[in-house]
């Protein structure tokens, strides 16, 4: 199964890694590295003026290589902990980026409406005309509102979207049912969902 | 189970559709709530998709353009969920607050906005089809427009459509025969009210069942529960709506035009708005039964683009060669409804409605079979640009498996050679294969070269019309390939083809410019490649056929000409390629240097040359040959060795040579009775050994030959009529045989 093999892959990655094979190290960090590009690139999505930087942008090349040093650091005991850690450096780091981006020296600066609100944020981010700094400081609450979720549904948006495996390799990964796996997967987003708008009512 | 909990389960189960592409179904789900389970089954919906907007990078609906897909709030309704999103507008669950029913609300997109006038139209027209009362068309609650966006209110049919049913799977053919016939009687009624559909497709097709056996744990059995289509009620969605207000709003939407051109009538891709009309939706029909029948449309390219082409050029595959097991009658009616031409279609959605029922009543169907010509035909028709390799394979089909019978090496019977060169030419044209389609064409062209087929004659009007395309191709293919040496081989076939057509059209001034063209380009390429084998034979069949061009004007440089060719061929090694090839071009210029002497007033040197070539035609022509070519020559040439005979003066000689003749034309006639120059073969036999007998005064004998002379040659005109050389043949032989019952009659 594809599911299995991953994991198998991640594990075989480890044991190589504690044998002293730098190169399993650097694939891991790669595989890593390339989810955050990703996920920045979701993030960005609908800002093309932040798209032009995604490439060529310090602040993510630093966002990168802070990932590369706190993986870097330690050697994870299993695929689980490896998948973990580096959900963890991922959603700091991207956390990180959204405040830059949204940040009062970041490029969304001046355009901040004054009494935007995350659940304005959330129902403009679904809509093609969502105003940027809105948007960001939707990131910037969601990512902090994933490391606010209790440790089962965490780990399962850790899985899937900050690490990018399927259900059937998360399922794999965290040994429960692909059928549990999707309940708490739907609970966790109903969770984010309640919170983000709970944050920051919404306006009326 | 707790409200909750049961919204939980249901939200699963519409999570799993959604992953599934089959969000359609979520129908079922709103079936299953309680008004007070719909409302948080809504907002928790619309959680989902907003959630998934965002981590997804995307919107939160399925369109995946980053466009909004909340739920709209239409005074009236409420909306419950979004079902579906296509090109046309979205499609919400709604409860309808007045009618207090379920309903499904199709919303279709303004694109650049729709003026009052034409919503006034769309709403008239969509109040004309609401009228529309018919168990299989789903009905029309209500027309109307929000924030100047048009909707209407239709019939909520849980059960999927019949896209989602069939999934690229062939149905079992009555199934799909009653299926097809329920929704052609459905299309026949509204036709009746002047409503034309002009979207038919099996996703417009919904399946309505009767008894809902859905299921939240066994989504899997409750899928197989709703695809029982033998128990679904098929209703026909869409009614002429959506593809109207488009049309109306006259916005140029390519990528919706093209959305589903597998469905699409030709005239409907060719875009002739004015062409459109009942023959469409019957078109459309025979496109949904074959879906049924074959597990996919009649017409799928790689992009919408190349779908459209082969809807306007190609025709259909089969469905049997698709997948077998298909009832002949079935075929027959599902391609009738395919035709190209609407007027080629059945009249009506009844008639084929009528045409069904006699198929599933086990009766005999009035649509008939189109005939592998008919489908040519047509086909050459739409295809002009490579019309001359069609127009020629259509009436080649049973004169190329002749030549084919005589080139082959394997001796097939014709009819195997015809039928393999059917299906090689079906096939060819099905692949759009022009490559092989030229091969064959080049194998005609050959044979057309050699006098015509001895078995299938072509009409003279055929076979000039023919000739006339060639000539345009091969001179636009030497133009082309002209003065370029990597083409050079190109440029000599092409010159060598033009000068074979200039001799068929007896343009021999052209011919021979053409043919020596072709001849000093093969000595270029056997200079650069003296070994070449095939540079040596096309040297020397030019040159034969340089003799055979001049020979009239100049024998004697024709008798140079075949000598040179018979040279060249005796330098062939025996064992290449078609080995009979060497050998038949042997006999051909043995029979044409001995005509050619003949001309030259020398027959003393002529009969060797026929007796050697009638020599060499029998051994090509093996022992109990199935193909009469060879034999016909062989009997011609102890013909002309007789007459050359005759003409030095050796009478007892000629007229032993005749006898001769006459024996092998006897075998021929009677191996092929139905091959009219087999028994003209005979009947000039007869007629000479007549002659003769005239001359030695045997009276009695000489009439017997002539009548049976005339006989024969009376067969062979009926055989292939309208022949002039045949009529004239007969002609003399008649004169002969009244003058010998003229004198009869005198003697007595």
């Amino acid at each position: 199964m594809h599911a299995d093999r991953t994991t198998v892959q991640i594990e075989r990655c480890l044991d190589r890694l504690r044998q002293g094979d730098a190169a399993a190290r650097r694939e891991l960090l790669d595989r890593a590295c390339h989810r955050l590009r990703q996920l920045v690139r979701t993030m960005l999505a609908d800002f093309p003026d932040l798209r032009r930087w995604e490439g060529s942008d310090d602040v993510l090349q630093e966002a990168l290589l802070r990932l590369c040093r706190a993986l870097d650091e330690v050697a994870p005991a299993s695929a689980r902990d490896f998948f973990r850690l580096a959900a963890h450096h991922i959603r700091w780091e991207l956390l990180d980026l959204a405040r830059h981006y949204f940040g009062p020296h970041g490029p969304a600066a001046g355009r901040r409406p004054d009494d935007a609100g995350v659940g304005q944020a959330l129902a403009a981010a679904a809509a093609p005309s969502s105003c940027e700094p809105e948007r960001l400081e939707m990131w910037t609450a969601f990512h902090e509102q994933v490391a606010a979720l209790p440790d089962e549904e965490r780990a399962i948006v850790d899985l899937l979207w900050y690490q990018g495996l399927t259900q059937a390799e998360a399922a794999a990964v965290l040994e429960i049912s692909e059928r549990t796996l999707k309940r708490r997967w739907q609970a966790a987003r109903l969770r984010l969902h309640a919170a983000l708008h709970e944050t920051l009512p919404l306006e009326t | 189970m707790s409200v909750y909990e049961h919204v939980s389960e249901l939200l699963l189960h519409w999570e799993d559709l959604h992953e599934q592409g089959r969000s359609a179904s979520a129908l079922d789900l709103a079936e299953r709530c309680s008004p007070e389970e719909r409302t948080e089954l809504r907002r928790r919906i619309e959680a989902l998709r907003s959630m998934m907007g965002l981590m997804e990078g995307r919107a939160g609906g399925e369109d995946g353009n980053g466009k909004a897909t909340r739920l709209p709030s239409i005074p009236g309704y409420e909306i419950v969920a979004e079902l579906g999103n296509g090109g046309m507008g979205v499609v919400y669950l709604a409860w309808h607050l007045g009618l207090k029913r379920q309903v499904a609300l199709k919303m279709l997109h303004g694109r650049g906005g729709a003026s009052p006038e034409r919503l006034a139209r769309f709403r008239q027209e969509a109040e004309s089809i609401a009228r529309l009362q018919h168990p299989n068309i789903v009905h029309i609650y209500d027309v109307g427009d929000h924030d100047s966006l048009p909707y209407y209110a239709m019939e909520c049919v849980a059960g999927g459509s019949l896209a989602t049913k069939l999934a690229g799977a062939p149905q079992p053919p009555r199934e799909a025969a009653t299926v097809v016939h329920v929704l052609a009687r459905a299309v026949a009624a509204a036709h009746d009210q002047g409503v034309i559909h002009r979207d038919l497709k099996p996703a417009n097709v919904l399946l309505q069942i009767s008894e809902c056996r859905w299921q939240i744990a066994g989504s899997p059995d409750a899928q197989s529960a709703i695809c029982d289509l033998q128990s679904a009620i098929p209703k026909i969605a869409d009614f002429g709506l959506a593809k109207r207000l488009d049309a109306d709003i006259g916005q140029t939407h390519t990528g919706e035009i093209l959305g589903t051109p597998s469905y699409m009538a030709p005239e409907q891709a060719s875009g002739v708005v004015d062409a459109i009309g009942p023959a469409t939706d019957v078109y459309a029909l025979g496109a949904i039964l074959y879906e049924m029948l074959a597990g996919r449309p009649p017409f799928r390219g790689a992009s919408p683009l190349d779908t459209l082409e082969q809807v306007r050029r190609q025709d259909p595959v089969p469905p049997s060669r698709l997948v077998g097991k298909v009832p002949r009658d079935l075929e027959t009616i599902c391609l009738k409804c395919l035709q190209k031409e609407p007027e080629a279609r059945y009249a009506g959605a009844l008639a084929l409605a009528d045409d069904l029922g006699r198929f599933l009543r086990d009766e005999p169907i009035q649509a008939r079979r189109v005939s592998r010509f008919e489908r040519a035909w047509r086909w050459c028709r739409r295809n002009p640009r490579v019309l001359l390799l069609a127009a020629a394979l259509v009436v080649a089909v049973g004169a190329v498996a002749a030549a084919l019978a005589v080139q082959q090496r394997a001796r097939w019977r014709l009819n195997e050679a015809k039928s393999h060169v059917r299906q090689q030419v079906s096939t060819a044209w099905g692949e759009g294969r022009e490559a092989a389609a030229g091969q064959l064409i080049d194998e005609f062209m050959i044979m057309l070269a050699a006098d015509g087929p001895a078995q299938a004659p072509l009409k003279p009007r055929t076979r000039q019309a023919l000739l006339e395309r060639a000539l345009r191709h091969y001179r636009e293919q030497a133009e082309e390939t002209r003065g370029q040496p990597a083409r050079r081989a190109d440029y000599a076939h092409a010159c060598h083809r033009l000068g074979e057509l200039h001799r068929c059209f007896g343009q021999r001034g052209h011919a021979e410019q053409s043919l020596r063209e072709a001849l000093t380009t093969y000595q270029t390429l056997l200079n650069d490649a003296p070994g070449s084998v095939k540079h040596r034979f096309n040297l020397a069949w030019c040159r034969g056929q340089l003799g055979e061009t001049i020979a009239a004007d100049r024998p004697d440089e024709a008798v140079r000409a075949y000598r040179e060719a018979l040279t060249l061929l005796q330098q062939l090694p025996a064992e290449v390629g078609d080995p009979d090839a060497p050998g038949r071009e042997r006999a051909r210029l043995l029979t044409n240097l001995g005509k050619a002497l003949r001309a030259l007033g020398r027959h003393d040197d002529a009969a060797p040359c026929f007796d050697q070539a009638a020599k060499v035609w029998s051994e090509l022509a093996g022992e109990a040959s199935h193909d009469p070519q060879p034999r016909l020559e062989s009997a011609r040439c102890h013909d002309q060795r007789a007459a050359a005979l005759e003409a030095s003066g050796q009478a007892a000689a000629a007229e032993a040579a005749y006898r001769e003749a006459r024996t092998v034309a006897k075998r021929l006639a009677d191996d092929f009775p139905t091959s009219p120059w087999c028994q003209r073969e005979l009947a000039n036999a007869l007629y000479n050994l007549a002659r003769l007998a005239v001359a030695g005064r045997r009276s009695a004998e000489a009439r017997a030959l002539v009548e049976d002379a005339v006989r024969h040659q009376q067969a062979a005109m009926a055989l292939h009529p309208n022949d002039p050389e045949l009529r004239a043949s007969l002609d003399r032989h008649q004169a002969l045989a009244s003058q010998l019952a003229g004198n009869r009659g005198k003697g007595q």
